[in-house]
């Protein structure tokens, strides 16, 4: 498998020390868009799933820091769509290039709060 | 945790067991790879030459710690905060430090999978108060 080299490079760095060149690190929005996109490879939809999967597990259970960088979403259901929540995030960089350059929690998260805003109380 | 299995239920590695005579079909079980619980953190974490398993455990991990630094739990009994150093979260220290702590609680594995790596971090690096 070819991501085995980048997998191990990604156990033994800092997450948030990944190079830059390395997709599989998942730390920008160029690399969410360069594993996502590609259905055909097992192992990029592994990384690509699992991570949303990481991701989204607390989904309800925690709040922004900085809601400027990563505002608060409210799914309508907590019964989560994981390819759902990849082709959201895949079409909002298609709309918004200037995201590829950040970081992907900030993809994430403007992403899903332009779907799914909470709305204010 | 719910969500839609579909998506990573096409990931499972290992087929279904064959089919029992019974009254009610069973609900099919959920592949490992989703991490829905503690203990399919174990298992998926713990595996050292299944590289889906691993990629699928890493993966999992790194998204968990992107939302722990940038998100603040609002229920810190369940899902603690954790305050590592710089640099000393590496995915892999993360991924022993997860499995040390399911080795520790074996009465946690039926806990969805987020808590147990939630509390494994706030027990490793926990938050000084303000």
């Amino acid at each position: 498998m070819k991501q085995l080299a980048a997998l191990l490079l990604l156990i033994a760095a800092p997450a948030a020390a990944q190079p830059a060149d390395n997709p599989v690190a998942m730390a920008t929005g160029a690399h969410l868009q360069a594993i996502c996109s590609n259905r055909d490879a097992r192992d990029r939809r592994i990384i690509c799933l699992s991570w949303l999967n990481g991701a989204a597990q607390g989904t309800g259970w925690f709040k922004p820091r900085d809601p400027a960088q990563t505002p608060a979403f409210c799914p309508p259901s907590l019964n989560f769509d994981l390819a759902a929540y990849r082709d959201i995030i895949l079409a909002w960089l298609k709309q918004h290039p200037a995201d590829l350059a950040r970081p992907s929690i900030e993809v994430y998260s403007r992403a899903l709060a332009a779907r799914y805003p909470c709305k204010q109380r | 945790m719910i969500r839609r299995l579909a998506p990573l239920a096409l990931l499972a590695t290992t087929a279904a067991a064959p089919p029992v005579v019974q009254d009610a079909a069973p609900a099919p079980a959920a592949s490992p790879l989703l991490l829905n619980s503690a203990d399919d953190a174990r298992q998926v974490c713990g595996e050292r030459v299944d590289v889906a398993k691993q990629l699928a455990c890493v993966s999992w991990l790194n998204g968990a710690y992107q939302i722990a630094t940038r998100f603040q739990s609002l229920g810190p009994q369940l899902f603690p905060d954790s305050c590592p150093p710089a640099g000393a979260a590496t995915l892999g220290r993360q991924r022993e430090l997860l499995l040390a702590w399911l080795a520790a609680h074996p009465g946690e594995r039926a806990s969805p999978a987020l808590m147990a790596y939630r509390k494994a971090m706030a027990a490793a690096f926990p938050c000084t108060p303000a």
